[in-house]
């Protein structure tokens, strides 16, 4: 819920992912990205996808993204959609941020 | 004896049984079929007494014998009834048909046994696509060793051991589907809240619906389903939203689980719609044999359920009387 992003949901701009940061640019459940914003750019991680999951793997109806800053540290303060559990999984530091700010896991 | 010698045993013994059973052209991909096996699938289907399978035991037919009558005697149900409910019940037992010439009879078997072992540790309760089911997983990551989830099934994949069921719903504004291996030994625990059946056989329409009809409390108490009677089916017809939908479902008539499935299409998507009709497939009758099984094969399959679930009935309750005797 940071600034840039509820302004996003308000004025309706699609924000739209222009890089990711793997080697094959695919961008998957957990990759950090780069995302256009009212018009800025901000680095972000996928936390939701649309693609189709293994097992046991959430699969969501809207391809959803966490902002965050160059350093890594997410923007909001609060993230009230849900998360996959499996993300628990990643010992990065920034996710770990991250998965701190999440209020329920799938 | 060794394992690989008990192995080549049992797969021999297998095979002979089952080409025995099922030695008909049923499993090879032809154009053609011989006449013996026709007049055969047709006895089948006809009921003719004279078919006669040596192999199994004499089924419990007291005249009721695949003879459509329209009145029931004895009160039993009608075979073909009990097929097709076990078909519905049990689809993980049913064997894959859209590979005919690769149906490997020894794996079904090998499947099934694991999937009777399976079903001895977890109880896997009967539900079907559009019932309201809960599963819990074991989860390394939370802090209750467990996560639950509850939705709405939309789909059932597979047969055997991999078969997949998915599972809808939408939480907190989002539309989350997850799909579960019916036999996979992370599941802890499958409840099914609300027995119910939808119109089709499967739900995918939901994701281009409006969210009220994916929307399932995650709290939600059991429903009981009603004894002895059939499965209720929930004749609701759900409006889909505006187009784009994510399908092509203008061009499924068949569900009728949902209205508006009209759109109106451009000259050149008309087009395009009249060339990927397919009318001659409704007239595919190589390809419905192909398809389908065999009720005798069914029947057998269901024998083997049927005998596997009386066992363990008997193993719980004799579990229940020492539970009993030693307290």
């Amino acid at each position: 819920n940071s600034k840039i992003g509820r302004n996003a949901k308000q004025s309706g701009r699609p924000v739209k992912v222009i890089n990711v940061y793997k080697k094959p640019p695919v961008g998957r459940l957990g990759d950090k990205v780069l995302v256009t914003i009212e018009h800025e750019k901000k680095k972000a991680y996928i936390v939701g996808c649309k693609q189709r999951q293994q097992t046991l793997v959430p699969k969501f109806d809207s391809n959803n993204v966490v902002l965050v800053d160059d350093n890594g540290q997410p923007l909001g303060t609060r993230i009230r959609a849900p998360i996959p559990s499996c993300l628990r999984a990643n010992t990065d530091p920034n996710f770990v941020k991250i998965l701190s700010l999440a209020t329920t896991f799938v | 004896m060794s394992l690989s010698k008990q192995f080549k045993k049992l797969a021999v013994s297998c095979l002979i049984h089952n080409a025995r059973v099922f030695s008909t052209s049923g499993c090879r991909l032809s154009n053609t079929l011989l006449h013996r096996t026709v007049n055969r699938h047709r006895q089948i289907k006809g009921g003719a007494a004279d078919y006669q399978d040596n192999e199994e035991d004499a089924s419990d037919d007291t005249g009721v014998r695949g003879v459509d009558l329209h009145i029931q005697m004895d009160g039993k149900p009608k075979p073909q009834k009990e097929v097709d409910t076990f078909k519905e019940k049990y689809p993980d037992f049913l064997p894959r048909t859209d590979r005919a010439c690769r149906r490997d009879y020894v794996l079904e078997m090998l499947h099934r046994r694991d999937m009777f072992r399976r079903r001895q540790n977890l109880s896997i309760p009967e539900f079907y696509v559009g019932s309201i089911v809960s599963v819990t997983v074991t989860d390394p990551y939370s802090p209750t060793k467990e996560n639950r989830f509850v939705g709405i099934c939309i789909q059932r994949q597979f047969s055997g051991l991999s078969h997949t069921f998915t599972l809808r719903n939408i939480i907190y504004g989002q539309g989350i589907e997850i799909k579960y291996d019916l036999y996979n030994p992370n599941i802890l625990k499958i409840e099914c809240l609300k027995t119910e059946k939808r119109l089709d056989p499967e739900l995918l329409y939901l994701r281009d619906c409006p969210p009220e009809f994916s929307t399932f409390p995650l709290d939600m108490e059991k429903v009981p389903a009603p004894k002895g009677k059939d499965v209720p089916i929930n004749d609701v017809k759900i409006p889909l939203n505006k187009p784009p939908w994510l399908e092509r479902w203008e061009r499924r008539k068949d569900l009728k689980g949902i209205t508006g499935n009209d759109r109106r299409l451009t000259y050149r998507q008309k087009k395009r719609a009249v060339l990927s009709e397919k009318p001659w497939l409704e007239n595919d009758i190589m390809l419905e044999y192909r398809r389908s099984l065999r009720d005798d094969e069914v029947q057998h399959i269901k024998g083997v359920v049927e005998k596997f679930l009386e066992r363990e009935q008997r193993r719980k309750e004799e579990a229940e009387k020492e539970m009993a005797e030693e307290s």
